[in-house]
């Protein structure tokens, strides 16, 4: 049963906590930059409040497991310290550039992401009014590296988010409009209805892992190597887990559809219609006037099944 | 087939819709700090427990799940070149490859007619090789000089036509297959496209034949998809986007090899320090049989490949995107899917 969160005041924390922080600045070697012990401690607390189960047995283990060096390294930068910029710009600019390449996949857009990443490392951004670095939202949870590729990761994926849902009419290729789909099939538009719903229903029915699995592997077209990787597994592992997510979901799915009067041939048939009529939103642009067809066309892009 | 085709379809769909952002909402997501500790594996069983409720069904954390995973992956290559080659220990160790011997005897055994195909199979093939019929066998990769780019890709000759009682019944042949519609002729806008080659073209001895590979692609890893090491570990390969493939020997510097193909490469799997398949996007399956070379094999499928085995130049089992694999024990000349 999760705790809540974390209540206790930076003073209430400091005193309960005292051993386990200055255990954690001396093995994140503080006094190397300086760092005021004070620091560490609110840095702490922001971590321990950030918990989702907050109970006295979640904080002792967050603070025993915490990346002392980083957390170190990221109160001190965030407090002005020019060696620990220094120690940080060495260290982590290669790893920021190198996550944006990876992550972007060009190198104009990768250069504009870690600026605009840096320029919020350094505070150069406000929040809420205030002048801070982001760097305050790093709670030693993980190393550095990784929480450095999981913001840019953010912001980017944010970013192509904001950008569909800005798409308009005007500026979608014509190969890309949906086409009409000539004399409107109520039968035809029934079933692809009935197979929306029905994989709907398949994906939700899926464990959280095979889910993932799934979604690794159709909507980010990770390698079974890169899949394993995340869940400790062997790819042929992965590759059983996802040949069993699918053939769940067709089992499913293949139910549904023969529980809507229809036989082997005509499932296969269904499939090849989905895919012809793709996207499926086309049937509420037919029914929409022209004035909303703008609205309708960004409304279901990225279009749903 | 049908029922092929129909998985086919199903792939694709779901390849749609899961790639769609389906217009999902930010609702409740982890922050970037959990979604690193996440990735880091440094969370307590509950919360990843937690967590992965809401991954399962949130595109916008999977998504930068996987950006964080592919970041990691490239900004580390001599971890991931460590951990490629955890992959394939089966082929690595000596107790692996007794097993899968053993595995393999018992398969043959089992099949005695699958044995008889096999046997029968490997002695047409040495023959035809020896006798360098060109009518009837891949023209075998050649080992072409530098430093031309679209002069450097070895295309193999259309397959050689399977006859009609040398396959088993499961097995497609590949004619017959999806992979009927793709050319095997020479792709001059591939070769006009192929991988960069160094200013100088230069070589240097065995370690490849292709240009060394200039500082900004050895550096910038960023195109990297895959890195394959074979038993010994004194070659490495690294392949990746727009049909890149870069081996190196024991250290040296990296050469560029022509791949022939600009699609992205996935995977791969090499056997010896010679023998390396690789897979990538569009049914791309490509194979060198003398670690320098690659030739282009006709492939059972035309969606992506995401991960290939390889026992060696003849074996090999190939996944496509939804889990499907296929394998071949001729070189590639025939597939059949794996149940």
């Amino acid at each position: 049963m999760p705790a809540g969160p974390y209540t206790a005041d930076s003073a209430e924390f400091a005193n309960r906590h005292s051993a386990e922080i200055a255990e954690i600045y001396s093995r994140g070697d503080g006094g190397a930059f300086a760092l005021a012990p004070e620091l560490l401690a609110a840095a702490l607390m922001r971590g321990a409040r950030s918990l989702a189960d907050a109970g006295p047995g979640a904080v002792r283990r967050y603070l025993g497991v915490v990346n002392a060096t980083d957390l170190v390294l990221a109160c001190a930068c965030s407090a002005g310290i020019a060696a620990a910029w220094e120690k940080f710009i060495a260290e982590y600019r290669p790893i920021l550039r190198a996550a944006a390449r990876a992550i972007v996949r060009d190198d104009v857009v990768a250069g504009e992401l870690a600026d605009s990443l840096w320029a919020d490392l350094y505070g150069l951004g406000t929040r809420n009014g205030e002048r801070g670095s982001i760097l305050d939202y790093f709670h030693g949870r993980s190393s550095l590296a990784t929480w450095l590729r999981a913001v840019a990761a953010r912001r980017h994926i944010d970013s192509i988010r904001a950008n569909r849902a800005n798409v308009q009419i005007d500026t979608v290729a014509p190969d890309r409009l949906p086409h009409d789909a000539g004399p409107r099939d109520p039968d035809r538009a029934r079933l692809l209805a009935i197979l929306n719903d029905a994989i709907a229903a398949a994906l939700a029915a899926l464990e959280p892992r095979d889910a993932m699995r799934l979604r690794f592997h159709y909507g980010n077209s990770m390698t079974l190597q890169e899949i394993g990787r995340i869940f400790g597994e062997r790819e042929w592992t992965v590759s059983r887990r996802l040949k069993h997510s699918r053939r769940l979901i067709k089992t499913r799915v293949d139910a549904t559809l023969r529980g809507a009067g229809l036989d082997s041939a005509a499932i296969g048939q269904c499939y090849a219609q989905a895919l012809e009529d793709w996207p499926f939103a086309i049937a509420a642009l037919n029914e929409a006037g022209p004035d909303d067809r703008t609205r309708q066309v960004a409304a279901s892009r990225p279009f749903k099944l | 087939m049908a029922e092929i085709d129909k998985n086919d379809r199903l792939d694709a769909i779901l390849a749609r819709r899961l790639s769609s952002g389906d217009g999902a909402r930010r609702d409740n997501c982890p922050s970037s700090d959990v979604l690193a500790a996440y990735h880091d594996n440094s969370i307590s069983r509950a919360e990843r427990a937690q967590i992965e409720e809401h991954l399962g069904d949130c595109e916008f954390c999977i998504s930068e799940l996987a950006a964080i995973s592919r970041a990691e992956r490239f900004g580390n290559p001599a971890a991931a070149a460590s951990r490629s080659s955890a992959g394939n220990w089966w082929l690595s160790s000596p107790f692996g490859m007794a097993v899968a011997a053993s595995v393999a005897v018992v398969v043959i055994a089992g099949l005695g007619r699958d044995y008889y195909q096999y046997a029968v199979g490997d002695l047409k093939r040495q023959k035809n090789l020896e006798q360098t019929d060109l009518a009837k066998v891949p023209e075998p990769a050649k080992v072409v000089q530098l430093p031309a780019p679209s002069a450097m890709v070895p295309i193999p000759a259309p397959a050689a036509p399977m006859a009609a009682g040398a396959m088993l019944s499961n097995r497609v042949p590949m004619a017959s297959m999806a992979m009927a519609a793709r050319s095997m002729q020479p792709d001059a806008a591939a070769n006009a496209n192929a991988p960069a080659a160094a200013p100088d073209g230069q070589s240097s001895g065995t370690d490849g034949v292709g240009p060394l590979a200039p500082p900004e692609v050895v550096n910038d890893i960023g195109w990297v998809r895959a890195v394959v090491e074979p038993p010994g570990g004194l070659v490495v390969w690294r392949v990746g986007t727009g049909g890149r493939i870069m081996r190196q020997v024991d250290g040296k510097p990296p050469h560029l090899e022509a791949s022939g193909v600009t699609t992205d490469l996935n995977a791969g799997s090499a056997s010896s320090p010679a023998v390396c398949w690789v897979v990538g996007d569009n049914g791309v399956i490509l194979r060198s049989i003398d670690g320098l070379t690659w030739e282009k094999i006709p492939g059972p499928t035309l969606v992506n490949l995401m991960g290939v085995t390889a026992r060696d130049s003849e074996h090999a089992t190939i996944v496509a995107v939804g889990a499907n694999s296929y394998s071949t024990d001729d070189g590639g000349q025939s597939w059949w899917a794996d149940k």
